[in-house]
């Protein structure tokens, strides 16, 4: 037989692969009505409608998610989410007390909530990703424990590790001496913070490989480096930024201080026109300091979605193509804290749905492949309790 | 008609599909083969504004469409649920209900949060066994020896004295076992405060700032009226309930807003306690009233206590902020608003 065969392992040809656009098709009047309702039936039952209210959000959000003209479905059932719930804001209930009046019980609730707080992840992932549905075929989420515990413990472990090894270390061969024990301790303190987009690296790894779509793996095709140049850029950003606010601040206050003195000198007082002009461009400066602050988290933001999408792949063929700009998420930022304070709070509803419109119009996927060549993979059902532990505690479970 | 995508399920394919109907409420469609599938047996999904309905089939399968009004009238006409399950809906679909529940919630949350926290903690104050409390005191006194409260350094007949005092007034009948101790601290200076277990911490600071032992008692009663009230319990179920409500009603809420979330709570927990303030001070004075002491005491010894703080060296811009905390006595003069109008109401002019 001296046929070749052509098909098996073939690379992709770049030129066959098209880009789809993700869009938004919701709107914030829209989202506004069914918000609203949403907060006064939860209040008008006491909050058990807290959980209907998160399905019906969740399914306009999804729903109005399009990638090539179909939608996304988000599954849940509201009696899951509501038995999650009640034990989630039990335990926090629980907590603030004891937070209150028995330090003690606060942090033994903390370090047992450290323990499981990897299962918990798993188990959120799995219930997000379980009742996200695409095409018909629902997501998933692998049950690895052993790599979330590998991951997530890694951190806190290998700061105690240090801190023993450094401090300890330090005071051994110094014979006791305190000035070198915290030398130690803080070698170990900044070996930690070195380790930290490592950390960060592994996570992000982790919640991408245990993903799947059908029965096909999402993988993670980036190294460590690009979470230390986000880093390392974020930090001289900030540097910058603070740099550049201290002289100015420095400047200002320095005129205004000569101006005072000027004027005491002279026995007069400051002209009304003058202090008026003052108390306004430090004033205004105290104002510069949210959009710096903002601009900052939106570069990290920004470059850490391109990033962590961009490396992500799915079943060898598809993948994303992410164009956050840091530029369009701080005016995002910027612009919806204004729409939030000017409303009241009721503009929240706009809020998210501009941010929704913004993510998914610099998202794409690239498929090299056509979409209707995945196949589900057997679903099993899952408690809504670590999605519900990981909302009510904030833990920011995800990518 | 019903234009859409047909999903067969188990797999990710889906086609351009129509669906009809007949007047039996039998479902065609050409494109994917379907033969008269009964339109009760499928499963549609809610209306939730113009989003994308899903039309679920007994096997698996889905049908995607846009087309909202068609599937609400394919509804209404063959399942005759022409109200249940659309509700919410017609709740949000119309402004008037809209802007009537963006009101109504507004008004409630104020509602909620001026009168509904405190009157439901001090409920399930009462409610509550008298053990919460004491359990919850528990360790407190021990935790402010080791790191904020030194032993008193008045003399042991001066303590006597003051033992006496406070064993004099103290009720039997509220349940708790009323414990008086004396401290010294730099940090804390002249203070005065109660734990819920019933113990009453006073400051050496305190006694000799105090201009005589009717104010030392005036502010006795005045921590006996925080016991008493169960304040200490109270507080904490009113932050726990300020933050569950947060929570509930956050549970929607973008990350952005969470600044503008701490910030009120910060605000509204703060005027609780200010609220028990004034519920202390006025159970001081009927206190004192019933024993014949002047409440005019109480006024002045806390006007002292204001005073000692805002002058101090160890000055309150320092340590003000938790300070001010940790005394739980927030200054000011607004504070003594209702103790005023109580004393005037005695000596009516």
């Amino acid at each position: 037989m001296t046929v070749s065969n052509p098909v098996a392992t073939e690379p992709q040809d770049p030129q066959t692969s098209r880009n789809l656009a993700f869009g938004f098709t919701g709107n914030g009047w829209e989202y506004f009505k069914i918000w609203i309702v949403n907060v006064l039936l939860t209040i008008l039952t006491l909050g058990i409608y807290s959980a209907w209210a998160k399905v019906r959000t969740q399914q306009y959000f999804y729903g109005n998610t399009l990638l090539d003209n179909a939608s996304f479905r988000y599954t849940a059932k509201p009696m899951t989410i509501l038995k999650g719930r009640l034990v989630a804001v039990a335990a926090f209930v629980a907590f603030s007390l004891a937070q209150e009046f028995a330090p003690k019980v606060a942090l033994a609730m903390i370090v047992a909530f450290l323990l499981v707080m990897p299962a918990i992840i798993v188990r959120a992932m799995a219930f997000k990703l379980g009742n996200s549905v695409h095409r018909n075929v629902a997501f998933g989420f692998r049950y690895n424990y052993k790599q979330a515990y590998a991951v997530f413990m890694a951190p806190t472990l290998a700061l105690i590790a240090l801190v023993v090894v450094f401090g300890f270390g330090a005071q051994m061969l110094s014979e006791g001496d305190q000035g070198a024990a915290a030398a130690g301790i803080g070698i170990a303190v900044l070996a930690y913070f070195l380790g930290l987009p490592f950390f960060n690296y592994l996570a992000s790894k982790f919640y991408v490989n245990n993903s799947r779509y059908g029965d096909s793996s999402f993988n993670y095709m980036g190294g460590a480096g690009g979470f230390y140049k986000l880093y390392g850029m974020t930090i001289l950003l900030g540097l910058g930024v603070i740099l550049l606010l201290s002289v100015v601040i420095g400047v200002i206050g320095g005129e205004s201080l000569a101006m005072l003195n000027a004027a005491k000198e002279s026995g007069g007082e400051v002209p009304p026109g003058q202090m008026m002009m003052m108390l306004m461009s430090q004033g205004g400066l105290m104002l510069a300091i949210v959009p710096a602050y903002m601009l900052i988290f939106a570069y990290f933001e920004a470059k850490r979605f391109n990033l962590v999408y961009g490396s992500s792949v799915l079943a060898d063929h598809y993948g994303f193509s992410a164009r956050l700009r840091t530029g369009g998420l701080a005016w995002l930022y910027l612009s919806n804290l204004v729409i939030v304070v000017l409303t009241l709070g009721l503009g929240i509803a706009w809020a998210k749905v501009r941010a929704a419109r913004y993510h998914l119009n610099n998202l794409e996927f690239v498929a090299a492949e056509d979409l209707d060549r995945f196949a589900a993979a057997q679903q099993e059902k899952i408690s809504a309790l670590g999605d519900e532990i990981g909302e009510v505690f904030d833990l920011g479970v995800g990518i | 008609m019903l234009s859409g995508h047909y999903q067969r399920g188990g797999h990710s394919t889906q086609i351009a599909a129509h669906l009809q109907i007949d007047a039996q409420g039998r479902v065609f469609c050409r494109e994917a083969a379907l033969d008269g599938v009964a339109f009760s047996a499928l499963t549609v999904s809610p209306r939730i504004g113009n989003t994308r309905r899903y039309l679920n089939f007994p096997g698996g399968a889905c049908f995607e469409t846009d087309d909202n009004d068609t599937v609400d009238r394919w509804v209404q006409e063959h399942r005759h649920v022409s109200f249940r399950g659309s509700m919410v809906h017609r709740l949000e679909a119309n402004a008037r209900y809209v802007a009537v529940a963006a009101l109504v919630t507004l008004l409630f949350a104020a509602t909620f949060l001026v009168w509904g926290v405190p009157w439901l903690s001090k409920q399930a104050a009462y409610a509550l066994p008298q053990e919460v409390s004491t359990s919850l005191g528990q360790g407190t006194l021990e935790f402010l020896d080791k790191h904020l409260l030194a032993a008193s350094e008045l003399s042991a007949e001066r303590q006597r004295e003051l033992a006496a005092l406070f064993a004099k007034l103290a009720p039997t009948n509220i349940g708790f076992e009323l414990k008086l101790e004396l401290r010294s601290s730099e940090l804390i200076g002249a203070n005065a405060f109660a734990l819920p277990d019933g113990t009453i911490v006073l400051t050496d600071d305190f006694i000799t700032l105090a201009a005589n032992d009717q104010q030392v008692a005036a502010v006795m009663l005045h921590e006996i009226g925080h016991v008493s009230g169960r304040h200490g319990l109270r507080g904490a179920l009113q932050n726990a309930g300020l933050a569950t409500l947060l929570v509930v009603i956050a549970g929607d809420a973008s990350s952005a807003s969470s600044l503008l979330v701490t910030l009120p709570t910060l605000l509204v927990s703060t005027s609780y306690s200010r609220d028990m303030e004034t519920e202390a001070d006025l159970y001081a004075a009927s206190a004192m009233v019933m024993r014949h002491i002047d409440p005019q005491e109480l006024l002045s010894v806390l006007h002292r206590l204001e005073q000692a703080h805002n002058d101090s060296p160890g000055d309150r811009k320092r340590d003000g902020g938790w300070l001010d905390y940790l005394s739980s006595h927030p200054l000011g003069e607004d504070r003594f608003v209702p103790l005023r109008e109580f004393i005037a109401g005695l000596h009516p002019a």
